[in-house]
């Protein structure tokens, strides 16, 4: 019986450690979240007109819009990526399915954070700007959700620090002057001043990688790409918001 | 004036050798605390006295106000070599070991954030904050 509760205990504990999601955005400065609820001052706005323009061109071939008319359409699909995929066995994000479309139609695959891939995600993404976050956690994707979380909780590089140090357990406090939010990517792709530019889920995990002295995962890679299920899984719930403005 | 300042240049070259080893670990102790590529201790610790604001310093890690009282140069050192020996659970990068890191990035493989030489002066800073 005591085992029995002792076992119920540590099942339970793990699950009560992971607190509610809590967007990126109630931890930004009052002018950071203006930026970003103005489309008119927010910066990733050019990107989403960036993917509005590849959305319709080239209008002779195959465009997205000749499939899938106008971008609003898709709303609500982007809120379900990363997602299964029964034909490759394997999870996929939302910038490989854009590249997959635009290689059957005979197009060139975008390169990763490419100005192209990065507008025509976030065009995407943008449609579902206040839809909840709703990745698929049941069936075959549970498995690459669990790698990913095993990967959250390892800690790694040569200042041996996990993700899940610094954004389950020290969310809130500060690095610096920089209070440290949960990690949640309900926001991306997103414009982050540090860069002064746009970045995607992909290339926010490799530069938390070089932040630990970690090796950067590959944007793309099939452990990225389960990194932001598991990402996405743990932040259900919370509304799109793309594009974000981040500090 | 003119002499005064004259006799102060002398004075400092006279006084110059025989003080140079002690402030130039006070100093570099002070420096490599602040240098984020370095000890960057106050992206975690509170350290009066290293010439940063309070707000700009961390709040992670104890603060390290009078920590010289409370611990010694040697105390010092082996924490900041590897906390991991004084709690398992610690979030404290290990300065001066590189034992048991997974996926380390080739650029820093093989080698500790600090040289031995660096945690002697950040410790030796530490220990004179009474």
């Amino acid at each position: 019986m005591i085992r029995l509760l002792a076992a119920l205990l540590l099942c339970v504990v793990p699950m009560l450690a992971r607190a509610d999601p809590v967007s990126g955005y109630d931890f930004l400065l009052p002018e950071t979240r203006a930026l970003q609820d103005d489309d008119f001052a927010n910066p990733g706005m050019l990107w989403v007109e960036l993917g509005q323009r590849l959305w319709d061109a080239p209008a002779d071939k195959g465009s997205c819009r000749s499939c899938h008319g106008a971008p609003e359409n898709l709303r609500g699909v982007g809120a379900v990526y990363p997602l299964w995929d029964p034909e490759l066995e394997r999870v996929i994000s939302l910038e490989q399915r854009i590249n997959q479309c635009r290689e059957r139609q005979n197009e060139a695959a975008l390169p990763y954070s490419s100005r192209e891939l990065l507008g025509l995600s976030a065009l995407v993404m943008h449609q579902s700007r206040g839809i909840p976050q709703s990745v698929r956690t049941d069936g075959p994707a549970a498995e690459a959700i669990e790698r990913g979380r095993l990967y959250f909780d390892t800690r790694r590089g040569q200042l041996n620090l996990s993700c899940s140090n610094c954004h389950d357990d020290l969310t809130g406090h500060r690095l610096r002057g920089e209070v440290i939010s949960q990690g949640q990517v309900n926001g991306f792709p997103i414009y982050r001043q540090l860069w002064q530019d746009m970045g995607s889920v992909g290339r926010m995990i490799a530069w938390c990688n070089d932040a630990v002295r970690a090796e950067p995962l590959a944007e793309g890679s099939q452990m990225a790409v389960e990194l932001e299920m598991y990402l996405r899984a743990r932040g259900n719930g919370l509304p799109i918001e793309s594009p974000a403005v981040r500090r | 004036m003119v002499r005064y300042h004259h006799l102060t240049a002398i004075w400092l070259i006279c006084a110059g050798p025989a003080l140079s080893p002690a402030l130039a670990q006070q100093s570099s102790g002070a420096e490599l605390i602040r240098d984020s590529a370095k000890g960057n201790c106050s992206i975690c610790h509170v350290i009066p006295g290293i010439g940063l604001p309070e707000e700009a310093q961390g709040d992670i890690g104890p603060s390290l106000a009078g920590v010289g009282g409370r611990l010694t140069e040697a105390e010092l050192r082996a924490r900041i070599i590897d906390a991991r020996k004084f709690n398992p659970q610690t979030v404290m990068p290990p300065y001066g070991t590189n034992e048991g890191m997974t996926d380390v990035n080739p650029r820093y493989r093989g080698k500790p954030i600090l040289t031995e030489g660096e945690i002697h002066a950040i410790a030796g800073w530490l220990a004179m904050q009474k």
